[in-house]
């Protein structure tokens, strides 16, 4: 699993999950970036094998490159 | 110690339900006013014990992937969109996982929907998907990938009929590993 907001995820429990920094809708990074868009499912995918604990979490390092995503009069870079 | 338990916890559900209901009669004007700050605020979140777990005992490269996208990502022309309601459409559709990305659509209205509209693989990265399994770093796609709408505030639906309906189709599918995106 995915997310953008630790406090959100956690009591969720899920298996396994990515901590990525990126804007809500926009969990593989800004549109038209393939090369991060592969990187972070690669890794993602990654993560599946290399967590061996339930609940484990690996964060990612990218962050949100592009214009700031507005949304109900916020500029969003990163969560929600 | 976290508790590992193989297949998930229902015991929260009845007690949820009667939260839920309380709840929501107070918070539904807040919602249909799109004030879901404040509607959530008193919302019956549930927390769990248990953590499902099952590990994964083969490689990437052999793998069976389905992928699970709460982005609302819907078939123009084919699919209703996803409803906007107060307490959240609880429909689950169904994408053929080599589907041309150009021709779905979101109907998300609590997110962002320029981006996914700009890049639909800003949600559910279908070509970076498909190169992996060109270069055999994942095994196969999954005939079936999984769309609903995030916002959901029947948690007991989601646990009762949702996930176990994209469950069953997974087993049916003979997925090895799914990749659960939220939004």
């Amino acid at each position: 699993m995915m997310g953008n907001v630790p406090a959100r995820v956690e009591p969720v429990r899920p298996p396994r999950w990515v901590y990525i920094r990126f804007p809500r809708g926009a969990m593989f990074g800004e549109p038209g970036n393939r090369t991060k868009q592969r990187r972070v499912l690669e890794e993602t995918l990654e993560a599946a094998k290399t967590i061996q604990e339930p609940g484990g979490k690996v964060e990612m390092p990218y962050r949100w490159e592009g214009k700031p995503i507005s949304f109900r009069g916020r500029e969003i870079t990163e969560g929600p | 110690m976290v508790a590992v338990s193989p297949k998930a916890d229902v015991s929260w559900v009845q007690g949820f339900r009667e939260k839920w209901r309380e709840w929501f009669q107070g918070a539904k004007p807040l919602l249909e006013a799109h004030q879901g700050p404040a509607a959530f605020k008193t919302y019956p979140f549930v927390s769990f014990s248990q953590t499902p777990w099952s590990p994964l005992r083969i490689p990437l490269s052999e793998v069976c992937l389905a992928v699970v996208s709460t982005a609302g990502l819907y078939r123009k022309g084919i699919d209703a969109p996803f409803a906007d309601t107060a307490e959240g459409d609880p429909r689950v559709i169904q994408l053929p996982s080599n589907i041309d990305p150009k021709s779905l659509d979101t109907a998300h209205t609590h997110i962002p929907q320029e981006p996914i509209r700009a890049d639909v693989n800003v949600a559910l990265p279908f070509d970076p998907l498909r190169d992996l399994v060109k270069e055999k770093k994942v095994g196969s796609l999954a005939l079936r990938f999984f769309s609903f709408v995030g916002y959901q505030t029947r948690a007991d639906k989601v646990a009762l009929e949702m996930a176990p309906n994209i469950a069953a189709a997974m087993v049916e599918d003979e997925v090895t590993l799914a990749l659960i995106v939220p939004v």
